[in-house]
């Protein structure tokens, strides 16, 4: 294997007395070494899943058959692929294969001559056939591409359920809504479980490019199922565990005890130069001052034919002490990730607050995310964030509520709200 | 230092209690945790317990003292209000060369792994003036022995934070021969000369203190007020630099007296050299290291609020072993 990992930690190890809580960021950056190809064994599954329902009929579906085309075209030789189409029930339109030239131009074939738009949106049906597609190659990387236009029919929620069960480890998943028809939450659902991300198009004429960039990013990764293990002392509580950057993901409540005090927590498949932080607050037994403890050793594991391999670990560490300039220090990454995570949830909770009318509410919740993304350096954010207020001081998040927002900028935000900066350099 | 099963006085560096026969030396791979009892092979290599995640300390540092002739010791105190002891020394007669080799250091606390710093450059520039043969002259002795204690200390691994800064120590260093003593060093850790025929400091602090009034900017009494005071300029580390040349003296030993070295967690009680002389010399009958013990024991009656160090070595009690 040729991606190196590297973890470090950042903390304030020094507790006051009687203080259990432990806060740490830990960065993990994975470098693949130059000119070495082909590090993963078991190559890669790239599935296309597209909505085929009647609302997708016309121009859309016009524009997803071009940009399937072009996605097609665009796959490496030596990787796998298939197509599944879905309405009130999928069908797989090209079974798994290698995208040989001659298969490449058969699958372009069916694209442009058997896809109509008609029938519902059953979305279990479809990951349910792309399900049995990926079982066909348990050891490649396996990453999908789901894209959409409307609303899951609400009499499949239950079955959703059950099928992202079964769906969750085997592999992951990227949606995408075309237009506004969609809902956010739902689609946020789906790639949460599956460890991808949401994202709006908001019209046809973009599909290709969102398309091409999804390709890239999935062909990037040389490394699947990589667990984050993390072992704590006895009588310790992880009170969470979540990926910050480049994007939040709540991992708490997705770890698997392997045996006691040690959990995995899912983070899906690594590329060859890519870096992410995680956050961890742990829950302690208090120690006396003078007294060291590690509180957590951090690690990444991944597994290729049944043999765990270890490839990066990093020690959380407490020492409780009664020197206040020491304990009462709040590492600077904790406390801009702490604010990353304010930011999302003010986002959240503001637009929440937009939809039902409660317009002082929505003001304080977008001013407070307002002035945390001026703050923290959060351009992207606080770009989305002008699309919905007018920012009358964003020193001290003073907004005014737009009278009327375009439905796209509005979906737009409430999907990329969980998308992190990282600290400036500057500071 | 007491035997931990019979209460018996022993030497430090004995292995066995000489009353009891009771092994002296802390072994933590055989001992299990001391928090929780989970069994020895719990503990890992740093001494962290994997079942309950404290740390059984490798070695305890809180108190040393070495009394290595009647009239030349020292003793090391965490004080009483640090939770461990970041200060180290070191010292050495080499019997061959008639030379006594004396080092102090203080692990600067806003830098990383601080009780390190001051051990491996204590003992680093201690080894390093043994080698050296005599020669060269003395101070380029302990120039190399200060250069070979700042290379230890840089090579202490750290993991780097944005909040502190790396491993780092004060140091002063001294070398006495014949009737020449010769000191070196950095930051605010002192030597002085203590005599009823009349007491110095032989050092001069690099301190922000120090340079104020040394430039006329305050007077003494205006910088002690600053929350800057006791800021050193100097230092041992690997963000020293060229800061990291150490001041050089030479003092000739004009008498009977005490050549004492020390941390600032004696001398912020004792801060003159005349203070100073009235408590050693009311107890110039005892050891060195007697004498040392005492002066720990005055400065944590007075607070403790640091680590406090003090080596000595008496030119008045007894001529060392020929």
């Amino acid at each position: 294997m040729s991606t190196q990992f590297k973890a470090e930690v950042f903390q304030n190890q020094y507790l006051p007395q009687g203080a259990k809580e432990v806060h740490a960021i830990m960065t993990v950056t994975a470098e693949g070494s130059e000119g070495v190809a082909g590090t993963h064994t078991g190559g890669s599954l790239f599935g296309v899943i597209c909505d085929t329902s009647g609302s997708m009929g016309g121009q859309k579906i016009y524009a997803a058959k071009e940009a399937m085309v072009k996605v097609v075209n665009l796959l490496p030789d030596d990787c796998a692929f298939f197509i599944v189409t879905g309405s009130s029930s999928a069908r797989v339109i090209f079974p798994v294969s290698i995208a040989t030239p001659q298969n490449k131009e058969r699958a372009c074939g069916v694209i442009k001559a058997g896809l109509d738009a008609h029938g519902g949106t059953v979305i279990s049906t479809w990951l349910t056939e792309a399900l049995q597609q990926f079982n066909k190659m348990a050891g490649a990387v396996r990453q999908a591409l789901l894209l959409t236009d409307g609303q899951n029919d609400v009499s499949d929620e239950q079955q959703l359920n059950t099928v992202l069960q079964a769906c969750e480890g085997v592999f992951q998943c990227d949606c995408r809504g075309v237009g506004t028809d969609w809902r956010v939450k739902q689609l946020q659902q789906i790639s949460h479980k599956l460890l991808g991300t949401t994202d709006i198009i908001p019209n046809a004429s973009m599909i290709e490019a969102d398309f091409r960039a999804i390709l890239e990013k999935a062909m990037s990764k040389s490394i699947s199922d990589v667990a984050l293990r993390l072992w704590t002392p006895q009588s310790a509580r992880v009170l969470f565990c979540k990926q910050v950057s480049p994007d939040i993901v709540e991992l708490t409540h997705r770890g698997k005890l392997v045996k006691p005090q040690v959990n995995d927590y899912p983070t899906g498949a690594w590329g060859k130069s890519e870096s992410r932080d995680f956050h961890f607050c742990i829950e302690v037994q208090p120690g006396n001052v003078g007294d060291e403890m590690l509180a957590g050793r951090a690690s990444l594991i991944y597994t290729v034919n049944g043999v765990e391999t270890k490839v990066a670990e990093a020690r959380i560490l407490v020492t409780w002490t009664d020197d206040d300039a020491k304990s009462t220090k709040i590492d600077k990454r904790v406390a801009h990730y702490t604010g990353q995570a304010e930011l999302a949830q003010n986002i959240q909770e503001g637009l929440e607050a937009r939809a039902q009318g409660n317009i002082e509410v929505a003001t304080a919740k977008l001013g407070k995310a307002v002035k945390i993304a001026h703050n923290s350096g959060n351009e992207s954010t606080a770009k989305l964030l002008r699309t919905v207020v007018d920012i009358v001081d964003a020193e001290t998040g003073t907004v005014r509520i737009k009278k009327s927002v375009a439905k796209e900028d509005e979906m737009a935000l409430e999907s990329r709200s969980t998308k992190t900066s990282r600290i400036p350099k500057s500071s | 230092m007491e035997c931990p099963k019979c209460g018996s006085v022993v030497q430090v560096g004995d292995r066995f209690c000489e009353e009891c026969g009771a092994a002296l030396t802390v072994d933590n791979t055989k001992a299990g945790c001391i928090k929780c009892g989970a069994a020895p092979v719990a503990i890992d290599a740093e001494g962290y317990c994997s079942e309950c995640g404290f740390r059984n300390k490798p070695r305890d540092n809180d108190h040393i003292e070495v009394a290595c002739l009647p009239n030349f010791g020292g003793v090391s105190d965490k004080g009483l209000r640090h939770h461990r002891n970041e200060d180290y020394f070191a010292l050495h007669y080499v019997e061959d060369r008639n030379t006594y080799i004396l080092v102090v250091c203080d692990g600067v606390s806003s830098s990383l792994e601080p009780d390190k710093a001051s051990k491996v450059a204590a003992e680093s520039a201690c080894m390093a003036l043994l080698v050296e043969r005599g020669d060269i002259k003395p101070e380029s002795a302990l120039k190399i022995a200060i250069a070979a204690a700042l290379e230890s200390v840089c090579a202490i691994p750290y993991t780097s934070s944005a909040d502190a800064d790396p491993p780092s120590t004060t140091i002063v260093a001294a070398v006495v021969q014949d009737r020449t003593a010769t000191i070196g060093w950095l930051g605010d850790s002192r030597a002085y000369w203590i005599s009823p025929d009349g007491s110095r400091q032989l050092t001069r602090d690099d301190s922000w203190l120090e340079e104020m009034v040394a430039s006329g900017k305050m007077t003494e009494a205006e910088a002690i007020k600053s929350s800057n005071a006791h800021a050193i300029t100097r230092w041992l580390g690997a963000d020293a630099g060229e800061n990291a040349e150490p001041t050089i003296v030479s003092f000739d030993i004009p008498g009977a007296g005490y050549l004492l070295l020390c941390s600032d967690g004696l001398w912020n009680y004792a801060p003159s050299s005349e203070e100073l002389a009235n408590l050693v010399l009311q107890m110039s009958d005892v050891d060195a290291v007697t004498v040392s013990r005492r002066l720990v024991e005055f400065a944590r009656s007075h607070g403790g609020h640091d680590n406090i160090t003090v080596i000595l070595l008496s030119t008045v009690a007894r001529t060392p072993p020929s």
